[in-house]
């Protein structure tokens, strides 16, 4: 009966150890005591950034990418040259959205899928594209191309919310998914 | 076989078919045929089902313009409703009065077990794709291990009872069952 009392007390404690790895970043107790759902990615409410960026394709949010990716890509350099497009801004508005990008970035949330983002990438990766990233890729592989890219109301994997209906409030698990028919 | 292992038992199975009867429900509704799967998978056959539809109408177009509604229960739902159920259940069994026999502490303990089997084996279902063993701080894993860890100590906790080792199993039970769902919470 100790043994048995002891093996359970020991199991219990590599549990709480197990789930504190993984929301080291947030710190245990302060995970522990929260009662808000951070299961899926932290939506972004920066207006700025949803009208500048948000007016040429998806805002995805900044969990979705590691700040090493987000610091790229808002590079001013690289910004007039934005897979194909340029997409030049001015340095405050930049530097304004680069923060908040920055803020939530995949490597800095404890949200769900921002870990698993994280996790499925290499040390010092840094994908220029969210389809990139192996997490990403794993969760769509079995989707046929004729339903995304052959798809004249998906057209590629980057419209996020074409097929995932709560995208724009960081929401993309399974029960939220319906791909739109192709005509 | 004991009565609690056949409840169980038999619980789980009942448990187990809650989605696949979630998903035929859903069949009656739409035109396309829905095949036992996940909403997600759902809606890569009904997109299928209207390429398809597409293609035959000349000119036509299938559209399926209507506003998204989230459904109440899928397979996911289902099995975030048996983790949370036993929990409920568990929780309440820790308030009833220790009895012997056929108590309402009992047989709360047995839907305890059965909700947390149902739910470990609803998870594996549907959710064994998330998981990965090579790394074990994985959210989805730890999710997993610690959710079959609990729904072992209900199920060790029942066969034991009304032996005086059984509540260190229920209470076991219950810090990683509550562990588990925090996790992914």
């Amino acid at each position: 009966m100790r043994t048995r009392n002891a093996v359970i007390m020991v199991g219990s404690a590599l549990a709480l150890l197990l789930s504190q790895a993984v929301f080291a970043e947030e710190g245990f107790f302060s995970w522990l005591g929260s009662f808000s759902r951070e299961k899926e990615i932290a939506p972004v409410t920066d207006a700025t950034y949803n009208k500048e960026c948000g007016s040429c394709h998806f805002p995805f949010q900044p969990g979705l990418l590691p700040e090493a990716s987000w610091r790229k890509l808002l590079d001013a350099k690289a910004l007039s040259d934005h897979f194909g497009d340029n997409a030049e801004l001015d340095d405050q508005t930049r530097q304004k959205i680069l923060d908040v990008l920055v803020a939530d970035s995949a490597d800095k949330s404890y949200r769900k899928r921002s870990r698993k983002i994280m996790k499925s990438l290499g040390e010092g990766d840094a994908p220029l594209r969210i389809t990139e990233i192996p997490y990403i890729k794993a969760k769509h592989s079995e989707i046929p191309e004729n339903l995304v890219k052959g798809n004249p109301k998906v057209k590629g994997l980057s419209f996020c919310n074409k097929c995932h209906q709560k995208a724009a409030d960081g929401v993309y698990d399974d029960d939220t998914v319906r791909i739109p028919g192709k005509s | 076989m004991p009565i609690s292992v056949r409840s169980i038992l038999g619980g789980t199975a009942f448990a187990m078919s809650l989605p696949f009867l979630a998903s035929a429900a859903h069949a009656a509704d739409d035109q396309p045929t829905y095949d036992l799967k996940s909403a997600y998978e759902n809606s890569i056959v009904i997109a299928q089902a209207e390429a398809a539809a597409a293609v035959g109408k000349q000119g036509g177009t299938a559209e399926m313009e209507t506003p998204f509604e989230e459904s109440a229960f899928t397979a996911n739902k289902i099995h975030k409703y048996l983790g949370i159920g036993s929990l409920g259940l568990v929780g309440l069994a820790l308030l009833a009065p220790k009895e012997d026999g056929n108590s309402l502490h009992h047989n709360l303990a047995i839907g305890a077990a059965t909700l947390g089997v149902g739910a470990v084996a609803t998870g594996l279902t549907f959710h064994y794709k998330d998981l990965n063993f090579k790394r074990l701080t994985d959210p989805d894993t730890v999710h997993a291990l610690l959710g079959t860890l609990a729904a072992a100590c209900f199920l060790a906790a029942v066969s034991e009872a009304p032996e005086s080792g059984h509540p260190a199993l229920g209470i076991a039970g219950t810090v990683f069952m509550l562990t588990a769902v925090k996790v992914t919470w």
